[in-house]
């Protein structure tokens, strides 16, 4: 498959991210349909399976996610899962993710928020 | 969990699409991912819903390259190539601006020509074409042969026939008959609710006319039978808005009640029989008599048959011999003439037939022709200026393609990079064709009368087919002649300083110059004929006077009134004189047979029944005997004037006395010829002047007013109060008798208009593409042409030297435009019977001056270059 020739980083991008974050949430199930439908639900962002698989193929070669195949069903026409897992490194980039987030949110001045101000 | 009966399966299509484009190593979990989806979709929101999204689904997926299969990135994305040849077409474009400029100006006008043209010819081209088994429908039109070997060709058959086929041929499956009401007179009259329309024609049609020519059906009560009238929905919206117009009723002429009994949708403007309303058989039995339709020898109703899907329509046409034999015996005796008849398919009666009596003026299929051919050649100029130019470039990149050659690049890679730059261009012309298309069709439209919309209706698709094909067409040849060019060029140009750049005409570019030059020629001979013809048709004498002459129409209610408007008009200062007729110059006139008392032949003659004024109201002179006279009390019944064709046609001796014998229903009348008047154009210019015979009998349809040309419009309000006077409840309404003339010709004043254009538009195209030419040809020959003036030639010397090759190229092409445009116009021109004859000195004159357009031309640029400092040319080394 085709190679990525220059890692970002440990930063993510924003659909990385919440994709990474679904795939924690899900644990053991997550796979291209459970996702979609995870962001859905929980933050009504609608994406296409496509999306989904390009995202996890790119996040899984930077090794944050691992996949295993998973069963099959007859709701699937007898065709296999491929189930995707958080990795050590996953986590820490999601940990990342947030640290540096919490680091702007600390250093915000409270008189910087318009609600705040008077 | 689930139920157990059969589920549907997921879009053929998109599993399918699937499976070919994503990569394999994924393509198990994605299709089971979708299918997933598809089914909980399908329960939830249902099929339509399920198959909808996963199609979308897949498109989708389609988009993102990442999972498509390696081999199709490879194939599909090739956007390095593009990019480098968008951007090195760019930097040609700017550093030769004028060549670009030229190649896609000329194609970019002979494409947008080139379209437009194509709306009108499919437009034309596909007529009748809607109807499903248009292929097995043809019109009966017979042809009266006369004894004395005279030929009236009739669009219209007789109505008994219809019957008789239908009885005696196996072959036809259904006949169907229309009559039009224009044969009996010139207008039809309806009231609806107190309100008067005049409607031109109105028809009479059997009641399975609208199952035979499918027409759609939007309300129906009844069958076209009894007293029924069917409206089309253009007319049913004139008469009742917005009512239900079913059951109500419409009086004809005032005084017959007919009953609404259906709505049809409007005919498409592709359909010969353009059908306001439609009356039942029973309406015209009780308008034309009872025994109207039994009647052999009345050729009124337009037949149509549909032949068994495995008949031979040659067959059937051979039998009809036989069946007029069986069916009028002893008709050449009784009537002088025998019928034969003629099939004519459905979908050529609008091109092709031109009888008398058609249902509506057809168009002539040879100005399509014309048009078509002229615009074909406008075509042809511009492509040859794009291939002559597209050598140019790569002659001019000779030394770049050896460079490249030397650094690996292998002939396809060449190849395909000039042929995507060539693509490129045309996809570029080609929209912005469609851009100037989409503005000029209304400008089409407002010159042929066809509306924008039945143009796009029709024609839309075809022709975005038939330039999408040119194009393909086009770029293939283009990358043929490409090929031919790029595979002898060698690396070793790059070691030859002197070849690489000199860039001459090669025997290819100068047979397609050559070509060039002979075809503008062609269409500027050609188009200078066509417009004197149209010259002469609009200068020629038409024998009576057409100015200031106004027309207005009666109807039966308004005709016993006639005498009383007369009277009323006359009185008025600035009226000349009234007339009423029966038909007006340009209009019908009715068609008889007479003969001279003591000969055998009858003549066919055109009849006008006249009044007293007639020819002093159009002053028409006489030549010979004395104009019709109130006071000879027979003047009103029995006497003829006639036209001198008339007194040729008949043989009758202007010293003598004459009488013409004229058979009708009532018997045969004898009638003196008490003058002869001057042939004028009653008809078309383009037909000979005929026999025609004037009557002083009261069958009028039309006043002709003629005023004195000052003061028209007070004349005409005067002239409005008589009217409003006598006749308190007519809308006023007249035509000008000059204008109604000049409407006739307005067929080929369009067609002028057009060729003209091309005409101008190919030497525009042909002449900048050689000026692009000559300053390529120029550039290449810089130091020679300096090396030449240091030797001491003189700056004409230079100039002839650069000109004469065109010059040459020109005068072969005349040698071949000349004899070919006159053979073309002379085929063109034998359908007039008035023609010009083709002029030496304007053949030479045209020649003469495309000499000296071409010498000016090319002169731009090497007038330059001959009055240039050599020293500048020589410097470079």
């Amino acid at each position: 498959m085709i190679q990525i020739k220059s890692m970002k980083g440990a930063y993510l991008g924003e659909l990385e991210e919440l994709i990474l974050l679904s795939v924690a949430v899900l644990y053991d199930h997550a796979y291209g349909v459970t996702i979609v439908e995870e962001m859905d639900q929980r933050i009504s962002r609608k994406i296409s399976i496509g999306a989904v698989y390009t995202v996890l193929m790119r996040l899984e070669e930077k090794g944050y996610v691992c996949s295993h195949e998973g069963a099959a069903t007859q709701r699937r026409g007898g065709r296999r899962k491929k189930l995707y897992r958080l990795t050590n490194s996953g986590e820490e980039a999601l940990r990342f993710a947030q640290d540096i987030r919490q680091r702007f949110w600390s250093a915000i001045p409270q008189a910087a928020f318009p609600s705040h101000s008077l | 969990m689930k139920p157990q009966q059969p589920l549907p399966a997921p879009p053929r299509l998109g599993v399918w699409l699937l499976h070919r484009c994503i990569h394999p190593e994924i393509i198990d979990y994605i299709t089971g991912d979708l299918e997933e989806v598809f089914y909980s979709t399908y329960q939830s929101a249902g099929l339509r819903k399920a198959q909808r999204l996963y199609l979308w689904q897949v498109v989708l997926l389609l988009s993102r390259p990442r999972l498509l299969r390696p081999i199709l990135l490879k194939i599909s994305f090739p956007m390095n190539q593009i990019r480098f040849s968008l951007l090195s077409a760019w930097r040609q474009a700017k550093r030769q601006p004028i060549r670009t400029g030229v190649q896609l100006l000329g194609l970019l006008i002979s494409f947008s020509c080139a379209l437009l043209i194509s709306f009108h010819l499919v437009f034309h081209f596909s007529f009748d074409q809607h109807i499903s088994n248009a292929d097995r429908i043809y019109r009966v039109a017979v042809d009266r042969n006369y004894l004395n070997g005279e030929k009236q060709s009739n669009a219209t058959s007789s109505f008994p026939l219809a019957e008789a086929v239908e009885q005696d041929f196996s072959s036809v499956e259904e006949t169907t008959q229309l009559i039009s009401s224009q044969f009996m007179q010139e207008q039809a009259m309806l009231s609806v609710n107190g309100t008067r329309y005049h409607e031109e024609k109105i028809l009479y049609a059997e009641a399975n006319l609208s199952v035979f020519f499918e027409l759609t059906l939007l309300q129906t009560s009844a069958p076209l039978t009894g007293y029924s009238v069917y409206l089309s929905e253009s007319v049913a919206r004139k008469y009742f808005s917005d009512d239900n117009p079913l059951g109500e009723l419409v009086l004809l002429g005032d005084t017959l009640a007919v009953k609404v009994q259906g709505v049809f949708q409007d005919q498409p403007a592709t359909s010969h029989l353009q059908l306001p309303l439609l009356l039942s058989m029973d309406v015209f039995d009780a308008v034309a008599g009872e025994n109207a339709r039994t009647i052999w020898g009345w050729d009124l109703a337009y037949t149509y048959i549909r032949l068994h899907p495995t008949a031979d329509p040659a067959q059937t046409a051979s039998q009809f011999d036989a069946l007029f034999a069986k069916y009028n015996p002893n008709f050449s005796e009784r009537r002088g003439y025998i019928y034969t008849a003629e099939l004519q398919p459905l979908t050529d009666i609008h091109l092709y037939s031109h009888r008398i009596w058609e249902f509506e003026p057809g168009e002539n299929v040879a100005n399509l022709y014309l048009l078509a051919g002229a615009c074909l050649l406008l075509l042809i100029i511009s492509a040859v200026n794009f291939v002559n130019l597209l050598a140019a470039q790569v002659y001019r990149q000779t030394k770049v393609i050896g460079m490249k050659k030397v650094m690996g690049a292998t002939p396809l890679s060449l190849y395909t990079h000039f042929v995507v730059e060539i693509g490129i261009q045309l996809l570029l012309v080609l929209m912005l064709s469609g851009i100037i298309v989409n503005a000029l069709l209304p400008s089409l439209s407002s010159l042929t009368g066809i509306s924008p919309e039945a143009y796009l209706d029709t024609a839309a698709v075809s022709v975005l087919a038939g330039a999408v094909i040119t194009s393909v067409v086009f770029l293939l040849i283009t990358s043929i002649h490409l090929y031919l060019l790029i595979r002898p060029i060698k690396p070793r140009v790059l070691l030859n300083r002197n070849a690489a750049n000199a860039y001459r005409l090669g025997i290819f570019s100068k047979g397609l110059l050559l070509m060039q030059f002979a075809l503008a020629l062609l269409l500027t001979l050609g188009a200078t004929t066509l417009y004197q013809q149209r010259q002469l048709l609009q200068s020629q004498s038409l024998g009576f006077a057409k100015d200031h002459t106004l027309i207005f129409s009666l109807d039966e209610v308004e005709k016993p009134h006639l005498g009383a408007l007369k009277n009323a008009l006359v009185n008025k200062a600035n009226v000349a004189s009234v007339s009423a007729t029966s038909s007006y110059p340009g209009g019908r006139s009715e068609r008889m047979r007479m003969r001279q008392q003591g000969q055998q032949d009858y003549v066919p003659v055109n009849l006008l029944y006249v009044d007293y004024d007639f020819l002093e109201t159009l002053s028409i002179p006489l030549v010979a005997g004395r104009n019709f006279d109130q006071r000879y009390a027979t003047d009103s019944t029995v006497r003829f004037i006639v036209n001198r064709a008339a007194v040729e046609a008949f043989e009758i001796n202007m010293e003598e006395d004459a009488q013409l014998e004229w058979p009708t229903i009532y018997g045969t009348y004898q009638c003196d010829v008490i003058g002869v008047i001057e042939d004028f154009h009653f008809a078309s210019l383009t037909q000979a002047i005929e026999p025609m015979v004037l009557v002083t009998f009261p069958r009028f349809n039309y006043v002709l007013v003629n005023i004195n040309p000052q003061q028209v419009a007070t004349t005409l309000t005067q002239i409005e109060e008589v009217f409003q006077q006598v006749l308190p409840e007519l809308t006023f309404h007249y035509q000008w008798l000059d204008q109604s003339l000049a409407d006739q010709y307005q067929k080929e004043a369009r067609l002028d208009i057009l060729i003209r254009l091309f005409t101008i538009l190919s030497i525009f195209i042909a002449l900048i593409g050689l000026i692009a030419l000559a300053d390529i040809l120029i550039e290449n020959r810089v130091k020679e042409v300096g090396i030449r003036k240091v030797l001491g030639a003189s700056a004409g010397q230079i100039i002839l030297l650069i000109n004469q090759q065109f010059i040459r190229l020109l005068l072969l092409a005349i040698v071949i435009a000349v004899p070919a445009a006159l053979l073309l116009t002379n085929r063109w021109l034998d359908q007039y019977v008035y023609r010009v004859q083709v002029d030496i000195w304007v053949i030479i004159l045209i020649c003469v001056g495309s000499l000296l357009l071409i010498l000016g031309t090319v002169s731009i640029k090497s007038l330059k270059a001959a009055l240039a400092n050599p020293v500048k040319a020589l410097r470079g080394e």
